[in-house]
């Protein structure tokens, strides 16, 4: 994670302790239901058994200075603010970062043309690289990105920017399996509880906030690699 | 060079919503039935509520053979092609995108077999476009209303039945057709959500009913009712209580001792006997093997792309005795059904696009 910017400092900080509120909540729920919340990529800071992975995450298909322009990008597209955590927290960047390996491949090279384009655009309107610029230089590079004005992109910008929102609300919605959202904040963020395998009457009213499950798909073994055999 | 392989009285291109219902009937009749498939079987265990990998990443385990084939469009010759979507819903395994449609399965109303007189008398003749491909059918619902009878039972279809034989019953569709008799299972549960808006339509003086879908409201051919986990849209039901082909009428069918399955094949062309004109088999290729399967009967149920895909490769002479009427209906089946050219209620209908292609007598 990209630490070089002042407001991301301050991101950092809302992250932690966002962080340690969901997880206050997690063990809780481990305690009750008896399985595994920690999602395979856990937070650094995660107060629960050694985890048996190194503490830091590679960059699988980007480069030192692509994943800080997209660290602050995605820190803009879903702001962290002082009530919510975000984009950055729900680890979309490291989602994106693994997909490109991945199911995303075909868009690796379109990444790397644009990112470069977004700080080569940031440094000739505002002067800095998009990661140094402030939060509001930041979203009037991206409006510019958004609107299609910013120069230097290959179709245009507005391509680049829809596939950088896609990718940053998939990673920070996905199943936590794919590496983003993070310890189930993208979730709780907009309320939605986690898998259930079923759901009552009485839970589909629409005044009832759904208890947090904090389930993945993968949480269960019926959709995972070991376990039982074959139907056919 | 094509390995022959030994005669079958009925080949079907593709075992999805087409395809593996067609078996069924097929077989108990019976007659010899081999289905290729461009896919796989799938199993309970390959329906993970995952959003990422079913709506968007075009479920990986499957062939996903349709999304490195979807056609390009463009209105005319001269323009662009439009870009394709990144992932199109079809999908290839045996009971095709049966498996993870939403179910929903309606029939056709009375008015739909007569879209082009039903329309002259209500708005005039000037309604209908010159250019329009639009026909009435050659039938009424009458006539296909015993089969889809049949479909719903073996099938299994949860919904409230709005005419029995022309009682009318106002809990359900009461636009519908007569039908013979109630669906197999009662409606699916409804919410406080979809009790708010049928009240809030009854007091506009709407007629508001619940869907017919073929997913379990109950215990149906011992599989489970449904538990309403939320993920049916593009996804698959790893409890067997959405009845795609692949739990319903696939199984059956084989169960008869008469329907061959053949996985992981891609039918590369219908083939034509130069002198008689006659359909007599398919080519598939399965691996890096070509194979020639004989038939009396070729039955294209592999969606409208690769039915008049196959019907327009080098078969010139198969358009000219007989496929022609069967490509053209296929097509204008296409546009007559695109939703964005006629009501929504007609979109139904593109589950219906199977193609018979018959030697002539």
């Amino acid at each position: 994670m990209p630490k070089d910017t002042e407001d991301s400092g301050a991101r950092n900080a809302l992250s932690r302790r966002s962080l340690f509120k969901q997880l206050g909540l997690a063990s809780a729920a481990t305690a009750v239901s008896g399985t595994s919340l920690a999602p395979s990529v856990a937070a650094p800071a995660a107060p629960v058994a050694p985890a048996p992975m190194p503490a830091g995450e590679a960059l699988e298909t980007l480069t030192a200075a692509e994943a800080d322009a997209l660290e602050a990008i995605v820190a803009r597209l879903i702001p962290t603010d002082e009530n919510e955590p975000g984009a950055t927290e729900a680890r979309a960047a490291h989602y994106i970062d693994r997909a490109l390996a991945g199911p995303l491949a075909s868009s690796r090279a379109a990444y790397a043309l644009g990112l470069a384009a977004v700080d080569e655009y940031a440094q000739a309107s505002r002067g800095a690289h998009f990661s140094n610029l402030s939060a509001e230089d930041q979203d009037a590079v991206l409006r510019d990105i958004e609107k299609n004005i910013a120069t230097g992109f290959s179709p245009n910008s507005s391509v680049f920017f829809e596939m950088v929102r896609t990718h940053t609300i998939q990673g920070t919605f996905c199943d936590p399996y794919y590496g983003g959202n993070a310890n189930f904040v993208g979730w709780d963020l907009i309320g939605y509880p986690g898998i259930r395998m079923a759901v009552s009457d009485d839970e589909q009213g629409m005044k009832v906030k759904p208890t947090a499950v904090r389930e993945s798909a993968y949480d269960s073994g019926m959709f995972t690699i070991k376990g039982g055999g074959h139907g056919h | 060079m094509a390995t022959n392989l030994k005669k079958t009285d009925v080949v079907i291109v593709g075992l999805g919503a087409v395809g593996g219902v067609a078996a069924l009937p097929l077989t108990q009749a019976g007659l010899e039935v081999i289905g290729i498939e461009a896919g796989n079987w799938l199993t309970p265990r390959d329906f993970a509520p995952d959003e990422l990998r079913n709506n968007f990443r075009g479920w990986p385990q499957s062939a996903q053979k349709a999304n490195g084939e979807v056609p390009t469009h463009r209105p005319n010759a001269a323009a662009p092609y439009s870009p394709r979507l990144p992932i199109h819903p079809m999908m290839n395994a045996v009971g095709g995108t049966s498996l993870h449609y939403w179910a929903q399965s309606w029939r056709l109303n009375p008015w739909d077999f007569k879209v082009v007189s039903e329309t002259s008398q209500r708005y005039g003749a000037t309604r209908i476009p010159k250019s329009a491909t639009v026909e009435d059918w050659p039938f009424g619902l009458e006539e296909l209303e015993p089969y889809y009878d049949k479909v719903e039972y073996e099938l299994g279809v949860s919904g409230q039945a709005g005419n029995i034989q022309g009682k009318v019953d106002k809990r359900g569709n009461i636009f519908e057709g007569p039908r013979l008799r109630e669906y197999p299972m009662p409606p699916l549960r409804g919410t406080e959500f979809t009790e708010l808006i049928a009240t809030t339509a009854r007091k506009l003086g709407w007629h508001p009913f619940p869907g017919p879908a073929a997913i379990n409201s109950q215990g149906f051919d011992d599989r489970p009712g449904c538990m309403y986990h939320g993920f049916c849209s593009r996804g698959g039901c790893p409890i067997n209580a959405k009845n795609s082909t692949a739990v319903s009428t696939i199984p059956k069918a084989v169960a008869t001792g008469r329907l061959k399955v053949v996985t992981l094949a891609t039918t590369t062309n219908v083939v034509v006997d130069e002198k008689s004109g006659r359909i007599t088999g398919v080519i598939y290729v399965k691996g890096s093997q070509e194979f020639f399967q004989p038939a009396d009967v070729v039955l294209l149920a592999s969606y409208t792309y690769e039915n008049v895909r196959l019907l327009l490769l080098r078969n010139q002479k198969c358009f000219r005795t007989g496929c022609q009427t069967m490509e053209v209906r296929s097509a204008g089946t296409t546009s007559a059904t695109t939703p964005l050219r006629l009501s929504p209620r007609s979109f139904r209908s593109t589950s219906i696009t199977g193609t018979a292609c018959r030697r002539r007598a």
